[in-house]
């Protein structure tokens, strides 16, 4: 079986979910507290993809990139090197959905054609939701990113987000 | 309107006679047709050349924009002339170079200077330890019984030294490229450390590298230390354990800079299997066991200093055993030339000063 490692990076406005996403699925060794101390912390998730007539173990090295503004000038450091991104917003804050396109701009610095997908969490919150799954849709297509329903309280949608962009990195 | 050549009338009479054929009388349409192919057949001609060349152009600029988007194609197309470019300028603005390169150069130069006196110092400190004490009179002769240099044995007791983790590591994404351990029964998540590793040196170059060149090298945690030594697309990581001796640095920088080289391609254009520097394997393997090294080399030197002075009989033995059986009578020898030397001193001296207290006590002693 070949193995393949890749880096990813998670970028989102601040509290929207990242960490916690990554906190419920991913395999951790390092404190939270990197994030605060030097803007990103690095997690790894392993998946196995097909292609073409073999199962491919893909390792994807996620960086959580801290929201905050204090890390925007080292947060492009961060970037160098990457190959794919998930970009998180909160359902229950419009404004996380409108900076996505900030996000994107950043890594499309990078390289202007990775593959992204967008993770729209908070899913379970139903009864706090301000943007609508139309909106999500809007700001996916203009992204030309396929986006993801995900709750990282009940689980819900973060292993397809993962298995979806492992498709993609591979593909 | 005047006819200028016999091939414009020509092309009159040909024209009049296709219309007669047809029966049909000259029209305006014709007529302007025909004051058409006068006025412009001479430079058609030169249109469909200028058109032609046109298209050769705009195929040839296609082709160059193709080249040029293109990364791989174009270094390879730039690269021939850039090092005669570069000869030429030094050769014809040697000050403006000099003032373009010194940023970079500096840097390089200032951060040597500081390794060699680095280098230096330890060796200095290394002299005041290892020289006249009575400790060192007792290492080195422990070092002459093992059949080891004095000098290496004080050092290893002073300055305990051992490799525990090699890491080599992609430098733009952080991605594990090779590891190897010291302990193959320890697993460290070795890509999550490579990846923070990354990331703090990534943190420390924004925050604090004001030049290019400013590299976080070492960290350093209670009695064990990360050492960094990076090339362009890739650095290597090991974590040791006390001091490392002098020139283990430079190792380090000799090879990251080797696989820079050698691996150009497969670094820039990284897919992330890994499996391709397997082959590294070997010479990354140098650095676990350097010390190892230097201490076998050093051993074999002075094996072959001494195996060209002893003599036949004594090179009969092996050569450990060898060593510690001539230590040892040089030692016992060393003690009966004393003791012949205290013995004549002292038999002068009953001799030459009979009356003396000290020979009188001596007398009455015998």
């Amino acid at each position: 079986m070949t193995t393949i490692s890749k880096k990813v990076c998670l970028l989102g406005d601040f509290a929207v979910g990242k960490t916690s996403l990554i906190r419920r699925f991913v395999y951790n060794r390092f404190e939270d507290q990197y994030l605060s101390t030097i803007g990103v912390k690095v997690s790894r998730k392993t998946v196995f993809v097909p292609r073409s007539e073999e199962m491919v173990e893909l390792i994807i090295m996620l960086w959580d990139l801290a929201g905050g503004q204090e890390f925007d000038n080292v947060r492009t450091s961060y970037l160098r090197g990457v190959s794919g991104g998930v970009l998180v917003c909160d359902l229950c804050r419009a404004s996380t959905l409108d900076s996505l396109p900030k996000y994107t701009n950043e890594l499309a610095h990078i390289n202007a054609k990775l593959p992204l997908v967008i993770a729209a969490n908070k899913a379970d919150l139903l009864d706090q939701h301000q943007v609508g799954i139309d909106q999500v849709e809007k700001v996916a297509s203009m992204l030309n990113a396929p986006y993801y329903l995900t709750s990282a309280k009940q689980g819900e949608g973060v292993e397809t987000l993962f298995r979806q962009l492992g498709k993609l990195l591979i593909g | 309107m005047t006819i200028q050549n016999s091939q414009d009338s020509q092309l009159i009479d040909e024209i009049e006679a296709e219309l007669s054929q047809n029966g049909a009388p000259p029209t305006d349409d014709a007529a302007f047709e025909m004051l058409r192919m006068l006025l412009w057949d001479e430079y058609q001609g030169q249109i469909d050349q200028l058109q032609s060349d046109l298209n050769r152009l705009r195929t040839t600029f296609d082709v160059t924009d193709q080249e040029f988007k293109n990364d791989a194609l174009l270094t390879q197309r730039i690269s021939p002339i850039i090092a005669p470019a570069i000869m030429t300028s030094i050769h014809e603005s040697r000050a403006m170079m000099i003032e373009a390169l010194y940023p970079i150069v500096g840097q390089m130069v200032v951060r040597a200077v500081t390794e060699s006196m680095r280098d230096l110092s330890r060796r200095i400190d290394h002299q005041m330890r290892s020289a006249l004490s009575i400790g060192s009179f007792r290492t080195r002769f422990q070092a002459r019984l093992r059949g080891v240099n004095g000098e290496a044995l004080l050092l290893r007791q002073a300055l305990p030294f051992h490799v525990e983790e090699v890491f080599l590591i992609h430098g733009a994404s952080g991605l594990l490229l090779h590891h190897l351990s010291h302990d193959p029964e320890v697993h460290l998540d070795s890509d999550l450390i490579s990846g923070m590793l990354t990331a703090i040196h990534d943190f420390a170059q924004n925050v604090l590298g004001h030049a290019a060149e400013d590299q976080l090298n070492q960290i350093q945690y209670g009695g064990k230390v990360i050492l960094l030594e990076a090339a362009q697309q890739v650095y290597i990581a090991v974590v040791i354990e006390g001091v490392e001796p002098s020139g283990y640095r430079a190792q380090m920088r000799e090879h990251v800079l080797e696989i820079n080289l050698a691996y150009h391609n497969q670094l820039r254009d990284y897919d992330g299997d890994a499996s391709q520097f397997l082959p590294l394997a070997t010479q990354l393997a140098l650095l676990m066991m350097a010390e190892d090294e230097k201490a076998k080399q050093k051993t074999i030197k002075r094996k072959k200093r001494l195996s060209a002075t002893t003599n036949q009989a004594t090179s009969l033995l092996p050569t450990p055993q060898r060593k510690s059986w001539s230590s040892t009578i040089i030692f016992i020898v060393g003690i009966l030339v004393m003791l012949a030397f205290l013995g004549s001193l002292l038999l002068w001296q009953i001799r030459s000063a009979p009356t003396s207290i000290f020979s009188f006590s001596v007398r009455s002693i015998i």
